[in-house]
This record gives C-alpha cells, structure tokens and sequence, in this order.
C-alpha cells in the first residue's frame, strides 16, 4: 500500500512537475499541529494562519495530529508528498528529542527528512520562586537551597523546563527536588498553591501570577531581557550559570519540497510575522514573534540541538 | 450587593440579541455533539474555535462555553435510550438510566436527567457568582497527599457502586486499573506496557476506550440477541412523560447533593465530569436505604450522577477564570481560545474584564434556561430513537462511534482501540461482568497512583505525610469505613440470624 501510495507520489511529482511548483499553491496548505487544541503551539498556528491564508490566497487548514510527544504529527508530515502543501508546526520536542526520548531513533532525522522554512515564535521562560520563600535574587535562591531542601516544580519529565532546571542544579550543585506534573497547569498550581517553591515556566503561564504577587521572577531564560520584565536579568546576566533556554515554534516541509514553494512559504510567513497585529498576538502568550529566513531557522535548530541533546539523553528514562 | 450589582451588568452583556443567538447556537450544537456517541465537546469547540475570531472575545467565549455544557445535556440522552453514553461523563448514567427506558419509562428518566442538570448547572453557577475567588485559592491547597486521600475515596467508594456481583465489579475495577497503567510514567517519563506501540505512549485515550466498552459493546451484545426490544408502544406526549410524584420525590435530594458534590470536584484542578458523576452515583448507592434498586432503573441513579456532571463542567471554569489554572482537556482549550482573543486568564481576569467574566456568567445562566427549554420539548422526538429499526440505527452508531473516536486525535490508531474495546465489552456483557468499573479504576486509578508516589517524594518517603491535613485524614478514614463497615454489618446480620435461629 505504501508503494502504490509511492509511486502515486513520484507520478504527480514527475507529470506536471514544474508547471505545479510554479503556480503554488492553488489547493489549501495544511499546518500540522503535534499538540492537542489549545497549547502554545497550536496558538501559534492559529495565530499565523489568517496572515498566510491572505499572502498565499490560499485557505490554511490548522490540523492537530497529538500524541506520542509530536512524533504522529511529524512522522505524518514526513511521508506526506513534498509538495509544499502539508507542512509541520514543529516545537522542540516532537521536531528534535522525540525519536531518542521514544526509543526510535530511526524514525526520522530533522536534518534530513524536513526542509526548515522559517521559526514562527520564541517562548523565553522565567525562573520564579513563590513569594513567601522570601528569596529575590538567583544567588539568595541557591543560597537557600544549599541549606535547605527545596522542592522545584517541573510540568514533565524531559520539557525544556526539566532541562534547564537539571542543566542548573548541575552547575549549582544544589540538591533540589524536581517534582513532575502532567503538564503546565498542575505544576504552577504546585507553586502557587505551597506544593512546591519554584520553578522554570513558559512566559504565557506565569506573569499573570508574577503581576499578582504570588511569585517573584529571578531572571528570564532568553539571551534578551523580555519587555513585560525590563527589570529582570536574563541567567547569564546573573553570572551564576551560562546558557539560554528557549521553546521554539517554526514550519517545516518533508525534505524534498521545491524550493520556490519553500521560498514563497518563506516569505509570507515573514511578512505575516512583521505585522503589527500578530507581533502583539504573540506578546499577548509572551512570546515573540520571530521572522527567519530558512536558513537562520536551521542555525536556531542547530544551536537548540547541540545545547540539549547531552541533557535529554542525560534524563531519558526509555534507554 | 456588589456581586449582584455586577452580575447585572453580566445580563446587559449576555441578553444583547447577538450574544442570545450565539449562546443559543452553542447549546443546540453542544446537546446535538452530546447525543451523537463518540463526538464530544472537545471536537465540536476545535471545529468552532476559528469561527470565534469574527467575533468579540466574550461572545466567542459564551459559544465556546455554551457548545461543552450544552453537551453535558445531550450526553444522558443516548445513556438512557441506547445505554451507549454520548460522552464518558454520561457512563454513570447508564447504569440506572437504561433499565428505566427497558421498562418503557424512558420519557420520564430524560425528563429527570434534564431537571437534574439544569438544576447542578444552577447550583454550581450560584456557587460561582459567591465564591469563585476564595474557593479557587482553597482548591489550590490540595497538594499531592489531599488529591491522593480523595481520589482513594473515590475509587473505594465506587469500587461496589456497579449492579451485580461485588467480586466481579472488584475484578473489573482492578482491570480498569490496569488499563490506566499503559502509557507515560509521570514521575520517571518511562513507558509503561506501550507494546512497543508509539501511539500508547500517551495512554489509552478514554473516549476510545468508553466507545468501545459501552458502544461498540452494547451494539453487539444486542446484535447477540435473538429477539429484538419491542419499541415503545405509548404516546409522546408531555404530560405522558411527566414523572410520577414519587419518582420527583425521590430525585430530589440526590440532585442536590450531587450538585454539591459536582461543583467541588469541578472546582478541583486534574478532575472532570466523569469523576464527579461517578462519585455522585457511588454516594447515593452508599447511602441508600435500598441499595439493591440501583442498577434497576432508581431514579436516585440518574438525578445525582447527572446534577453532578453539569455542575462539575460549570463549576470547571472556577480554576480557569479566577487563576488561569485550566482543570482538563476543554478547559485548557479554552483557555487557549481566550489568549488567542488577547485575553490572559488569571488571578486579576475579574478586575481588569469584568465584562467579560460576568457576562460569561450571566451566559451560562441563559443557556442553562435554553437549554432547558430546548431539551424538554424534545424528549419526545428522542424517545422515538427506540423505534428505528436495528438494522438502520446500530451501523449509524458503529459510523459515528468510529468518526467521534478519530476526530479527538485524528488518529486511526484510536479506531484499533475502540474496536478492540468493543469485543471486550461484548465479552464481558456475555459473562454478565459490569462494564462501567473498567472505566472507572481507568480514570481514577493513575491519579491515585501519581498522587501517592508524588507525597511520598515530596516528603522523602515518609509515610505520616499522608495524614498531615484534615482533608486527607477525614477522607482516608472514609475511605477505610467503607471499606471495612460493609463486611462487618453483613457478618453481624448473619451471626443476628443464626442467634434467631
């Protein structure tokens, strides 16, 4: 079946070949989300769709494909036809980590099997410790939980969160707890709540309890300051440890894609990305709308990879 | 007077023609997503999620909302007629619901179902307007110690809950248990029983395995049967659907206290309508003077579990609005809609969009009044489901049941799943095992699980941290009476017949 489907494939390929990249694209484009309704990605998505669907004058379709950390959506993607016309919303995880922390490695290979066409958002994360920790910069934080036994919340094993909270404690050498909950939602409800005493959270999720009071930000985890915290450090600015950590959302088609549809693609998603309207649609999340070319994005990708791939494999439970 | 200075001002909002019309499309949808089995809130709010960008944030928001308690009311529907739940919350409905449709009171039990609903909404909305703020920051004490005493609670108390053999509702809630297993550790991310299967490694979805056990199962079983049920033969009519006054009676308290207990399980971050209608069926059969109606068509057996659903999914918005914590799968959608529209959820949402929490408020009040006058006139045309043919309406559910499963992932995987489900559940109604324990030590089996081996982390294994709060001590001792009473009543009845004789 799947040869016929192949072959099928190489056929619509071959035929009208050049005739096809050159009026792209005249059937709608289908985003393919690797989360359930509703998250940050499938947000991102949602959000970029109406700009695309205006510059290409085609509809988009945002299609949500969850489940198994984004590798459903992306193996789907991968043996969709490389028309240009299925392309992946990819985040970190299910692009990247997820054929190692599922145990299938062979799977696919982002440097081989997608062909980057742009990042669409970065998500910094803050650091905040609940207010009655009475803890208001990072040193006094690991001051205290060298003396004392602090627990930290995480919303997974294996999330960007997790990483930068194990990344940390190593260069800290403090002996915290990293508590996992399914999900962003129970682990600030932990920190809010008294559970647990602090924690690394996406932007979105945490300032309306950093604006109410409940937790202090000690730094923000992106190379720049972030505008709705202009007085909090980044981490390196704190001078305790060295590296960012950020969530990225971009589109990618299987590898193959023509590269004028990639380059069309390319260029209204930038243009979409550089109104006004979507910047502050991507602030409202607390992220930031993040326009690259094709190849900046795969320097991005090359960069999140080399700096979490140690760390992942240090904390993949399914070796 | 505040509150209800501003709860007026949430009317202005909610009673604009627009907002009436929204609000009225997003019940009808949300009762029609619930009576159809397999498609639920969830798909019917993705579908709609892009049409809510042409409108102003809080009327997309009140059809958004409207579409999943809508669904609540639907979803009893199909319980009763066909004993196939439209959503997994409804299941606890079957049990009850569909011997009072056998014996031909089918009108009476969607007449009972609707009232009970429609009065948990009001009761879990009221509860709402009063006290959303503190009770949201009382939910978020509940630490890992709390959430396991309660959920322990409720599996023991529910544990017996099913019609028939205990030792084989036992049997099925320790399969149940089992089933909750498969999937991703929660303290470790390891795989557990996957089968090498990536698509289990987020667990076995639940609206598959709730269609296969019950739809895909009942479908079956009745394919098994010889004779085919003799349609109802009475009129349609209201009046003739009215319910006895002693069946109005009895269904009183039972709703009460199953709005009750609906609204402070949907308050809780984690839970959901299936648990708290579930609990709310337990608790009635536990308290029963005449525990072995149940499963026999007691009215007590629907009011409750019923009230306490459609409380819990308005009472669900408590945590998503006052704190931006969302308490499942819709909410976190809907939380998602609500950034999308710019608006951030969370401890200051009530002062700075007054507007829109109270007008959101003051729309679940409409909608809970449409849909009761939506649902009452059209009890009738759903009875009359019972009279298709089966060999029209039993592939119509099979199609359904496949394109609601498929729809909640866009995976085929998840068919597999039902299917398989399915013939489990055929097997099992073959055996005479109960089907509704499988479900329910699925669902609150890894929150016991995760709750247990989370306190002991936190507390460096140290058992007493257990018995560290008030909660969880009363709900523990609770738990172990209930556990222990039973057995001890039974032996002194029998030691009290053998002094007798």
């Amino acid at each position: 079946m799947l040869n016929w489907k192949k072959s099928l494939a190489v056929l619509a390929a071959l035929l009208p070949g050049t005739v096809m990249a050159a009026d792209f694209p005249n059937a709608p484009v289908t985003l393919v989300v690797p989360y359930p309704p509703g998250g940050n990605v499938d947000s991102a998505a949602r959000i970029i769709a109406p700009g695309l669907e205006e510059r290409l004058g085609q509809p988009i379709v945002v299609e949500n494909r969850a489940g198994a950390g984004g590798m459903i959506a992306a193996e789907y993607v991968k043996n969709a036809d490389a028309d240009g016309y299925t392309l992946f919303m990819a985040a970190n995880g299910p692009l990247l980590f997820a054929p190692m922390t599922m145990n299938r490695p062979d799977a696919y290979d982002w440097k081989t099997d997608f062909a980057p066409i742009g990042s669409v958002s970065i998500t910094p994360m803050a650091l905040t410790v609940r207010t009655d920790q009475e803890v208001s910069t990072l040193e006094e934080l690991v001051e205290k939980s060298k003396s004392s036994r602090m627990l930290l919340a995480s919303p997974g094993a294996g999330t960007t969160n997790h990483l930068a909270a194990e990344k940390m404690k190593a260069v800290v050498g403090a002996d915290w707890r990293i508590v996992h909950y399914k999900g962003n939602a129970p682990s600030i409800a932990s920190l809010i709540g008294g559970e647990t005493a602090f924690s690394f959270d996406q932007m979105s999720v945490i300032l309306p309890h950093i604006k109410d009071g409940a937790v202090v930000p000690l730094a923000v985890t992106s190379a720049e300051r972030v505008a709705a915290l202009p007085d909090v450090p980044t981490l390196r600015e704190t001078g305790v440890v060295d590296f960012t950590a950020i969530t990225f959302t971009g589109l990618l088609a299987p590898a193959g894609t023509p590269d004028d549809a990639i380059a069309k693609i390319s260029e209204a998603l930038n243009a979409t990305l550089a109104t006004d309207e979507v910047k502050k649609r991507f602030e409202d999340l607390g992220s930031i709308a993040s326009p690259k070319s094709p190849a900046e994005f795969t320097d991005l990708l090359n960069e999140v990879d080399e700096t979490w791939r140690p760390e992942v494999e240090a904390v993949n439970a399914n070796r | 007077m505040s509150v209800l200075y501003d709860l007026a001002a949430g009317f202005q909002v909610a009673l604009t023609w627009q907002a009436l019309l929204i609000c009225f499309g997003g019940v009808m949808l949300g009762t029609f997503v619930g009576v159809l089995p397999g498609i639920g809130a969830l798909a019917a709010i993705s579908l709609c999620l892009p049409l809510t960008y042409y409108m102003l944030p809080v009327h997309g928001l009140i059809l958004l909302a409207g579409i999943f308690y809508g669904a609540q009311y639907g979803s009893s529907t199909s319980s009763i007629l066909l004993n196939i739940p439209g959503t997994p919350a409804a299941a606890a409905t079957c049990i009850d619901g569909h011997p009072m449709a056998k014996k031909g009171r089918a009108g009476q039990a969607l007449f009972i179902v609707t009232l009970s609903s429609f009065f948990g909404g009001c009761v879990a909305i009221m509860i709402l307007v009063a006290f959303a703020p503190p009770l949201a920051r009382f939910a978020l004490t509940f630490g890992a110690p709390e959430y396991f005493a309660v959920m322990l609670l409720g599996l023991v108390a529910a544990s017996t809950a099913s019609p028939g053999s205990p030792v084989k509702g036992l049997a099925m809630m320790v399969l149940g248990l089992i089933f909750g297993m498969v999937g991703t550790d929660v303290t470790s991310g390891a795989y557990r029983f996957t089968l090498g299967y990536v698509e289990l490694t987020d667990g076995i979805n639940l609206v598959a395995m709730a269609m296969g056990l019950f739809g895909i199962g009942e479908v079956l079983s009745n394919l098994a049967e010889r004779e085919t049920p003799a349609p109802p033969r009475k009129g349609f009519s209201l009046r003739e659907m009215l319910p006895t006054r002693e069946e109005a009676r009895s269904s009183v308290m039972p709703a009460v206290r199953g709005s009750l207990l609906g609204s402070w399980i949907g308050a809780l971050p984690g839970t959901g309508p299936s648990i708290a209608a579930f609990i709310a069926y337990a608790t009635e059969k536990r308290i029963s003077r005449t525990p072995e109606r149940f499963g026999t068509g007691a009215v007590e057996g629907i009011a409750a579990p019923e009230a306490a659903n459609n409380a819990s999914v308005q009472a669900a918005f408590i945590p998503t609005l006052c704190i931006g914590i969302p308490g499942d799968a819709v909410m976190a959608f809907m939380l998602g809609a609500m950034i999308i529209h710019g608006i951030v959820p969370g401890p200051g949402l009530i002062t700075e969009q007054p507007d829109m929490f109270w007008g959101l408020v003051a729309s679940f009040w409409v909608g809970n009044v449409l849909l009761l006058l939506l649902t009452l006139p059209l009890i009738g045309m759903w009875v009359r489901i019972l009279s298709i043919p089966r060999q029209v309406l039993y592939p119509l559910i099979i199609f359904l049941i496949c394109v609601g499963v498929y729809s909640v992932n866009s995976n085929v995987f998840d068919i597999f799943v039902a299917v398989a489900f399915g013939l489990v559940g055929f097997a099992m109604s073959l055996f005479k095992y109960p089907v509704a324990p499988v479900l329910l030590g699925y669902i609150l089996g890894p929150l016991v699980e995760e709750n247990f081996r989370r306190t002991l982390f936190i507390s460096d294994g140290d058992f007493s941290a257990f018995v560290s709060s008030p909660v969880s001590i009363t709900c523990l001792v609770l738990s172990l009476v209930a556990l222990v009473l039973p057995p001890l009543l039974m032996l002194r009845s029998r030691r009290l017949a053998a002094a007798r004789g």
